[in-house]
Parts: structure tokens; C-alpha cells; sequence
């Protein structure tokens, strides 16, 4: 038998590759399946990545002002004002500081699952 | 069910769209990759990790070039690293043998001894030749297209076919 083969014609039509039966239909169940599994939620994209850290910035800013506002006015308040500039301005650098870290954190797991 | 790009960003409708153009489209991709790596259970394995990839990368898909075309990327780039591990790149002659038994006695190899000897042919290029010829020949791509593809010049694409097919014709006339 003569084994000759022609590249300079077209390929021929017939695909010798074959695959399993219904291998077609049910692949994309079994392939959502696993991604299901494999993968946690996609992760965002863009500018939605900064906005827990712009907020934690905004907070922080705010809380900022508020000791400085505080502070000012606590010079003719006495004691008192002394007590709630003193228990306010702590308050809120711990709830700013507590969000950050939230925020951070947040950034750190959409790295891990960033690709 | 159709997609859409729009609905493949939206985290809301991204899993079902997704499943949508995984139905649509796997014929399409696993044909270009069986033909690389030319058994289905490593057709199969490419094919998956293809489809995880294009997943966990959806939101660097930027639009540049069609989300075929993006796929088809990563669906080469994949079936190329399989075989990279596959084999160590001078061992061309145990590849050969190995391509040329499995085949064979392969129930989902359905071709002559033609088809079968051109497979073999194939099977002993070197892997980016393996991809080019394929591409050129069986799927007629036009070098323009291959070249922004594989991100590799028209002139060297066409000399990686010319070699190719000098292998290609060499190896049938020392099996005649």
C-alpha cells in the first residue's frame, strides 16, 4: 500500500478524533460543578477594590476633625468636655483604626483569590 | 441560553452566563486542543483547566480582541504547557513511538493509516511547530491571525510551517 500524503491540498474533511458518548453534553454540568467548588466568589474589579479602603480614609479624616474640633473647644469647657475629649477621641481612632484593619483585610483576601 | 459580556462582568449573572458559553463553545475548543495534544483524556484535562483559567481570569479580559479569540489563547497556551510537561524537549524520538502506539489502540482514534501515519508525523514536532501546522493546516488560519494569537511574527510563523511540513514529508517518505 502506497503511503502518500499531499500538504499541499486541503486537510482532509474527516476528523479521525472521536470522544465518548454524550461527552459533549454533559461536560459543562460536570465543568460548573467544579468550578462551583473550586472557586470563591469572582473578585471585584476595578475601582470597587479601593472603596473599603476610601471609606476607612473618609472615617479616619472625620475622626481627625472631630479631636481637633474637640480639642479646640474643650479649652473652655473644663472638666467635662476634658473627659468626653479624652473618651471620644480614643473611641473613635479605635472604631477608625478597627475599620481599616476590616478594610485591609478585605483587600488581602481578594488577593489571595485574585489571579 | 445566549450571553453576553455585559452579563459575564456582572457578578450576578456571571455564573449562569458562563455556563451558557461553556455549552456553546467546548466543541469548538476541545477540537482545537485534541488536535494538539491528540488523546481525549489529555483533551479532556486541557480542556478543564482552559475553561478554570478563562474563569479566574474573566475580569482581565479587557475587550481587546474577541472572547473567542481570548479563549482560544489560553486553550493554546495550556495544551502547549501540557505538553511541555509532558515530555522533555529533546526526546522526540520516544514521543514518536509513544504518540504512535497510543493512538492505535486508542478507541477514539477513528482514522486510516493515513490519517494515523499523519498523526505520528505530527506527534515528533517540536511543540510550537506542532501548533502552527495545526492551526495552518487543518483549521487554514491566516498568518495574520495566527500572528496576533500566539504574539509571534508572520515571517517566523511561516518558516515554522515550511519546517514543518519538510518534517512532515521526510517522515512519510522513511515510512514508505
Amino acid at each position: 500500500m502506497t503511503r502518500t500524503f499531499n500538504l499541499s491540498q486541503p486537510a482532509p474533511k474527516h476528523d479521525p478524533f472521536k470522544v465518548p458518548e454524550g461527552y459533549f453534553e454533559t461536560f459543562a454540568d460536570r465543568m460548573m460543578a467544579r468550578i462551583a467548588l473550586a472557586a470563591p466568589a469572582a473578585p471585584v474589579s476595578g475601582w470597587l477594590r479601593w472603596l473599603p479602603l476610601s471609606g476607612a480614609a473618609c472615617v479616619a479624616a472625620l475622626s481627625l476633625l472631630f479631636v481637633e474640633v474637640a480639642a479646640v473647644q474643650g479649652g473652655s469647657l473644663g472638666e467635662t468636655s476634658a473627659w468626653t475629649e479624652e473618651s471620644s477621641g480614643t473611641s473613635y481612632e479605635e472604631q477608625a483604626y478597627d475599620y481599616m484593619m476590616m478594610a485591609n483585610a478585605n483587600i488581602l483576601t481578594d488577593y489571595e483569590t485574585d489571579y | 441560553m445566549p450571553y453576553t459580556l455585559e452579563q459575564l462582568r456582572n457578578p450576578e449573572t456571571r455564573y449562569e452566563a458562563f455556563g451558557a458559553m461553556v455549552r456553546q463553545l467546548t466543541p469548538q475548543l476541545y477540537g482545537q486542543i485534541r488536535r494538539i495534544v491528540q488523546y481525549h483524556d489529555d483533551a479532556d484535562d486541557v480542556l478543564q483547566n482552559t475553561w478554570l483559567k478563562a474563569w479566574q481570569n474573566l475580569d482581565s479580559f479587557r475587550g481587546d480582541c474577541l472572547l473567542t479569540t481570548w479563549l482560544y489563547r489560553i486553550a493554546l497556551n495550556e495544551s502547549l504547557s501540557f505538553l511541555q510537561k509532558q515530555h522533555p524537549a529533546d526526546s522526540l524520538d520516544n514521543e514518536e513511538g509513544e504518540a504512535g502506539r497510543t493512538l492505535e489502540s486508542d478507541p477514539y482514534f477513528d482514522g486510516d493509516e493515513i490519517e494515523l501515519l499523519l498523526q505520528k508525523a505530527i506527534a515528533t514536532l517540536p511543540d510550537k511547530q506542532r501548533i502552527v501546522f495545526n492551526l495552518r493546516y487543518f483549521e487554514e488560519m491566516k498568518y495574520e491571525h495566527m500572528s496576533r494569537l500566539l504574539d509571534t511574527s508572520e515571517g517566523a510563523l511561516k518558516a515554522s510551517y515550511h519546517l514543518a511540513v519538510k518534517k512532515i514529508e521526510q517522515f512519510f517518505r522513511e515510512a514508505d
